[in-house]
Parts: C-alpha cells; structure tokens; sequence
C-alpha cells in the first residue's frame, strides 16, 4: 500500500483494471469525496449522491480503457462521467416533488434529542443553509455549477475550468455573476414579510 | 483608490483571499469612505458566510457506500466482466465493428447499384419509346393527305408522355357504306342513317312536290308542274331518303 500511494490516479486506474483492488480502494479514496460533494450540491440530495459516485466507479470499470492521459487527470476524466450522471438524475427527478430524505430525518432526530441550548442556533443555521441552497438551485447551470466547484468544493480556478473545459476568465466571471445573483436572491428571502392582519376578521370581510 | 479599482482586485482574488484583501490599508479606506462600496463587500461577506455555512453541511459520506462500491469491484472482477488486457477486447469489438461495418457499406453499395442499373435500362426504353413518337406523328401526316377529311386527333396521358392516338379512319368509311347499303339504289340520303339508326323496315311514300323545293328550275316539272318523287320513311314518320321520278 505504501508503494502504490505514490503512484498517480492513471497508474491507479491501470492497477485497478487489472483486478488490483489496493490500487482501487487507495483511487476511491482520493476521488470519492470531490464526486460525493459535487453530485450533492448539485442535486441537494444525498441519495442521489451516493447513487452517483456509484456509478461513476462502476463506469470507470467499464470505460476506464478509453481514458487517456494526454487529455487531462483522471480526476477530470471521473468527474465528466458524474457531470453526465448528474444531469441524467436531474433530468428524471424534474418531475417528481422532492420530500426530506434520510439525512433531514437523521437532522431532526439530532435535534430533538441535542442540548437544549444549542436548538436556537441550529434551526437559524439550517434556515441559513436552506435559503443558500434554494438560492444556489435556482441559479442557471453554467452559474451553479462554478459555484459547486469553487465555492463549495473549493476547487481553484484553473481546476474547475479544466473540469468545465473552459478558459479561467470564463469561471472567474461566470462566478463573479453568480455571487451577484446569488446575493440578490438572498436580499429578496431576507425582506420581511407584509404583516398580515390578526385574526380572521379581515377574511371574513 | 476607485470603485472600479475596487471591484476589479475583489473579483480578480479568489474567495479565500477576502480577509487578505479586507486588511489592506487602501481597501479598508475605500470602504470607509464609499458607501456603495462597503454595502457592496458587506454583502460578499454574507455570501461568504452563507457558503462556508452550506459547506459545513454537506453530510459524510457513508460507509455503506464505500461498501456497495467495493462489492461492485469485487463483482466485476469475479465475473471477469472488468476489461483486463481491454486493449484487446476493444481490439476485437472494434474490428468487428469494422467488418459489420464495411460490409453493410458493400452491400448498400451493390443495391445502389443495381438500382441506378435498373433505372438506366428504364431511362433507355422511355428513349426507345420517344423516337416511336417521332415516327408516329409523320405516319399521321401522310395518312391526313390520304384521307379527305382529316379526322380527330387527342392526346392520351400514359406513363410520362403523350402519345397521339388516331382515331381508325376506316370506321369513317364503313359508316358511309353502311348509309348506301341501308338505302336503295338511286336513293339519296336525308340524313345520318345506320342500322342503329334506322331500325326496321322502311315504307316508300310516292309524293309530288314543287320543283323549287328540290333545288330544280320551276319549270322542269311535269304536265301540272310538280315532280313526282319516291320519299323513304322510317318507322318513326321520319323521311330517310328520296328518289326523284319524273
């Protein structure tokens, strides 16, 4: 294991169509992450993550032959395979109504049954996180997908525009745009509501 | 410092340099000084703390994941179904796909072949058929000067061209023989008269009329100035033909 953490991802990748399941298990744990995050961020669903990263390593089994190193990292290559299993995954949940999956109802157990003082803090942070979210989900693509990765997946510039297959000027102001936009939407969440009058009179009336 | 300045440095740094860009003495004094410009960072600051928060919240990644990955590996390679040596089963997938490939190529060929093959000996005969309708109008005029009157000619539609069709003239001729042989000897016809026509027997009525009716001088009749003449009449009162006596 100490000889083969040296080597690079593409040495890996050989290793692991080869049958060498060390050379695997050390390639899953350098990408499994990045792809974890980004499918999340980009779905706002954690099953669907997991769904992605699944079969990006079973397509890199599959297609792994066709990477070639002339092309980019195999980091980039994994990550064009999740790109198009994300798109794919959003595409066939356009239709369907998101409910709170596992995670929300593992949150929500931790909150009922976490300290008592910390229960305030947790619900303005979690109301924080999905205003940010829902903002970041309304983005264009193009917008939120430079967002994921500099932003949330911490990528830098040249990394994401090597990922997206653009130039880093084209990142840089697709996210200058994007934090211009996504700053306006949270202005409009935060704006208070027009107090409704109390009682049900008025609606009687 | 200017805003332009300002906003050019912020968004050429990455995000992580905010604080840095926040220390320096030329930012801080420009945001104290311009409104815009401070409304304009306090809100990059937000954003930025919006963000780190959606970050802190991604959830781990769970160990039954890593599992089902591993497993898949396992399964594969149990199956044989990874691509070890691939280079050669791509090999041979892709020279198969070659062959299947040069064969339908060859195939389509030899039926596009054999189609504009077909088609040129289609071409040929309509070319055959054109200089029939070459001949065919010259036939036609030298017939015209034979008959008296020149009969019909129409055009019949068949397949692409037009073909004059000629009517045959001896059905022409016939009618008029039939004519003379419905009537009598020395008569002369009335009207169109055929077996269709004049059906039956005829009656002969003898009749005298004034000679101007028959286109004849007045005084070429007999002793009371009239003609006598034999009048053919069918069974339907009509008069077919007459015959002058006297």
């Amino acid at each position: 294991m100490a000889v083969l953490e040296t080597r690079s991802d593409a040495e890996l990748l050989e290793l692991s169509l080869a049958g060498e399941e060390r050379a695997f298990t050390l390639l899953y744990e350098r990408l499994k992450a990045p792809i974890f995050r980004y499918a999340f961020y980009m779905t706002s669903s954690r099953t669907a993550a997991e769904e992605v990263v699944q079969e990006v390593f079973i397509s890199l089994l599959k297609c792994g032959h066709r990477y070639r190193k002339a092309q980019g990292d195999v980091a980039g290559f994994a990550f064009g395979i999740a790109r198009n299993f994300v798109r794919r995954v959003k595409r066939r949940e356009r239709v369907y109504e998101a409910l709170p999956d596992d995670f929300a109802l593992e949150k929500l157990v931790t909150l009922s049954g976490g300290e008592k003082e910390s229960l305030s803090h947790r619900v303005v942070h979690d109301d924080a996180v999905a205003r940010i979210r829902a903002a970041t989900a309304c983005l264009p693509d193009h917008y939120r997908q430079v967002v994921v990765l500099c932003d949330l997946c911490e990528l830098s510039y040249a990394e994401a525009a090597s990922r997206l297959e653009c130039a880093v000027g084209t990142i840089r102001s697709r996210l200058n745009r994007a934090h211009a936009l996504l700053a306006k939407k949270l202005k409009q969440k935060k704006r208070p509501q027009p107090e409704l009058p109390a009682g049900t009179e008025e609606c009687l009336i | 410092m200017t805003c332009k300045e300002m906003r050019a440095r912020w968004e050429n740094a990455p995000q992580a340099a905010a604080d840095i860009r926040l220390d320096s003495s030329d930012f801080s004094e420009h945001i104290a000084s311009c409104h815009a410009c401070n409304r304009f960072v306090e809100e990059q600051r937000e954003l930025a703390e919006y963000l780190q928060m959606e970050r802190d919240s991604a959830p781990a990644i769970p160990v039954s994941l890593d599992i089902a990955v591993h497993n898949n590996f396992r399964r594969y390679v149990s199956n044989g179904s990874i691509p070890t040596g691939a280079w050669r089963r791509t090999w041979l997938h892709g020279t198969l796909g070659w062959a299947a490939a040069i064969a339908f190529a060859v195939v389509v060929a030899y039926a596009g072949i054999m189609v504009l093959v077909s088609r040129q000996q289609g071409w040929s005969g309509g070319e055959v058929a054109g200089q029939q309708q070459k001949v065919a109008p010259q036939v036609t005029s030298s017939a015209r000067q034979e008959m008296a009157t020149p009969p019909k000619l129409h055009w019949k539609k068949a397949d692409r061209v037009m073909r004059p069709v000629r009517e045959p003239v001896t059905q022409t001729k016939q009618t008029v023989a039939e004519i003379d042989d419905n009537l009598p000897a020395k008569f002369q016809s009335l009207m169109y008269c055929d077996q269709i026509s004049c059906p039956g027997a005829m009656e002969v009525i003898r009749m005298q009329f004034p000679p101007p009716l028959l286109g004849l001088a007045p005084r070429s009749g007999g002793a009371n100035g009239l003609i006598s003449a034999d009048v053919l009449v069918g069974q339907d009162g009509i008069a077919r033909g007459i015959r002058v006596v006297e």
